[in-house]
């Protein structure tokens, strides 16, 4: 089972590196177009505001799940 | 047991049940406070953010977007710390005044039309306030009772709280329906109408649960806690800058509250919206159909709480994301085949098309308006106004509504396939004030606990609407695929909590 959280570790960190590269890409392409309105760039801004933290917590989790913090030798939480 | 210990255990448990009431009862009308604020949000646009004014327009969609998904994870560190500094009682009393006071100053606020800018201004305001507030009640709440319930119980007791949730959605459409019926379709719109109604009473709604609560006592652990001046002094640094707290919250986040989220939004908003925008559903209707939904769902809550107790929390909740994920595209399917006017026979004789054409006053241009009415051997009916205006040199494109009032049998299997979802709801949402408290020390509970549950439930549950239109909207996109979104999010969040939740996680209550 540690094995496993270890890979599934890894497969977190590698996408929340691959969120935090493609949210601002999709942000900027979309209000970049002519289309883009004022709806689209509250929105866009809030979502890059949110979400970036949001998947910096993730690649947090994925890395602490890949050293092993949630093994189940580990002692409980205190 | 002697008489004596008899009731004792009597008063404790009257004691207890005393201590869920005022916390159910305040947190059910923070979430009507919030809810009809969405409920009402058309009306609200007309009245406060006219979409013809860029600016007006501009801070509605702050409102919308603000409110749901920065405010309320920061009322959470806000309201967590305070609880966890000032103690329980005090924190969630204020959130409910605020709450309160902000809802009954919106019914209150003259509209665009009397005030102009100040007044999507001062709702923008106010709107910020009530999330801020929700931001800091929920966890308040769920620590409170958790705190007083005996620990082989906490996930029945808890789950009280859980249903404030689901029924503070249906009395906000219950008192919305209502008032809507009781002054009329007209002059509930009106500038000083009846929609106004559903914001004033919740100043009568949080008076009696202000009053309520007063009457209670601080949670005996916060208050052992305070006597042996082990209380914490910096709440947040404790929660989120010490690495064996900040791994506990992200599991709570990333293992359940993001798909508990999901799930909660798309059983019961995202499935208004998919009935109302994508099945043409009539607005009453549509509303009664999730109202009895909500209901027939509710005791679901209680029942997987109390169940979690004995089976554990961790099992129920991932199987309620696991149902969801695999039936969430059958169910939405049916739902949709339900509506579909092309299997059914219509009724030749009772079919109407009516046409009118009109001069626009002020203008040269001339709109003209038509209306089909159709009836189908079911009993399901149709309705159809197409307005088109048109101008000297061209014509612009017709506005159609269109609207379907299904049969009764129809209209009981919508139900049907609501409550189902509402049942997943149930299973994901019901033990997971118990899991959350019980993944945090005491000191700092509050504080840890509010954060990923507002994340997981305002931002990734409060953007499902948003995303799944969006998905519905690209090209070659059927109406389904807007349920990708929370399948996704509800995937992830099943892999990581088989894998990541374990029982060592669920000693820290009893500290």
């Amino acid at each position: 089972m540690d094995s496993i959280r270890k890979i599934f570790g890894f497969l977190w960190m590698a996408g929340a590196v691959l969120l935090a590269v493609s949210l601002p890409y999709f942000a900027i392409r979309r209000l970049s177009s002519a289309a883009a309105t004022q709806e689209d760039y509250v929105f866009w801004i809030v979502i890059v505001t949110i979400f970036i933290p949001i998947i910096i917590g993730f690649l947090l989790f994925g890395y602490y799940a890949f050293r092993g913090e949630y093994n189940d030798n580990k002692p409980p939480v205190r | 047991m002697t008489d004596e210990n008899r009731q004792t255990a009597s008063a404790d448990k009257k004691k207890l049940w005393g201590v869920i009431s005022a916390s159910s009862v305040g947190t059910l009308i923070e979430w009507y406070d919030f809810y009809i604020f969405g409920s009402l949000a058309a009306i609200l646009s007309v009245q406060f953010f006219p979409q013809d004014n860029p600016t007006a327009a501009f801070l509605s969609t702050l409102a919308t977007f603000a409110a749901g998904f920065i405010v309320r994870p920061f009322g959470a560190l806000v309201f967590g710390r305070l609880g966890d500094i000032l103690g329980r009682k005090y924190t969630f009393l204020l959130t409910l005044i605020l709450m309160g006071g902000s809802t009954f100053a919106i019914g209150l606020i003259p509209g665009y039309a009397t005030i102009g800018y100040w007044a999507p201004a001062l709702v923008l305001i106010l709107r910020l306030i009530q999330g801020l507030a929700l931001g800091g009640e929920y966890g308040g709440a769920a620590t409170y009772v958790a705190e007083h319930a005996p620990a082989k119980r906490r996930g029945f007791y808890t789950s009280f709280i859980q249903t404030t949730a689901t029924l503070g959605l249906f009395l906000s459409i219950g008192v919305i329906l209502l008032t809507r019926k009781a002054v009329g379709e007209t002059s509930f719109v009106d500038e000083w109408g009846g929609w106004r109604v559903p914001f004033l009473l919740s100043l009568v709604l949080v008076a009696v649960s202000i009053f309520i609560r007063l009457r209670m006592k601080e949670s005996p652990m916060f208050s052992k806690i305070k006597a042996e001046g082990t209380i914490s002094r910096n709440p947040l640094k404790e929660s989120f800058g010490k690495r064996e707290n900040l791994k506990m919250v992200l599991l709570a986040l990333f293992g359940a509250t993001a798909g508990q989220g999901v799930i909660w939004y798309t059983g019961q908003f995202y499935a208004l919206s998919f009935i109302q925008k994508t099945m043409n559903i009539e607005f009453v209707q549509s509303n009664y159909i999730i109202a009895i939904a909500l209901l027939i769902g509710t005791p679901f809550f209680v029942l997987f709480g109390h169940w979690s107790d004995r089976i554990g929390r961790k099992g129920i909740m991932l199987c309620g994301m696991l149902l969801a994920i695999f039936l969430y595209r059958p169910i939405y399917s049916q739902m949709l085949q339900l509506s579909d006017l092309k299997g059914k026979t219509e009724l030749s004789d009772a079919g109407s098309l009516q046409s009118s054409t009109s001069q626009i006053s002020g203008s040269s241009d001339s709109l003209t308006v038509s209306t089909v009415s159709k009836r189908y051997s079911d009993g399901t009916a149709y309705h159809e106004i197409s307005r088109q205006r048109f101008t000297a040199v061209k014509k612009a494109p017709a506005e159609v509504k269109r609207e379907i009032t299904l049969s009764d049998s129809s209209f009981w299997m919508l139900v049907l396939l609501v409550s189902i979802q509402v049942i997943f709801v149930a299973m994901v949402y019901g033990p997971i004030a118990a899991f959350l408290v019980e993944l945090f020390p005491t000191r700092i509970r509050y504080t840890s606990m509010s954060l990923p549950y507002h994340i997981g439930n305002g931002v990734f549950g409060g953007l499902t609407p948003f995303i799944a239109i969006s998905l519905t909207s690209m090209p070659g996109a059927s109406p389904l695929d807007g349920l990708w979104y929370p399948i996704v999010i509800a995937s992830i969040c099943v892999v990581t909590g088989f894998l990541f939740i374990n029982k060592a996680s669920f000693k820290t209550l009893n500290d």
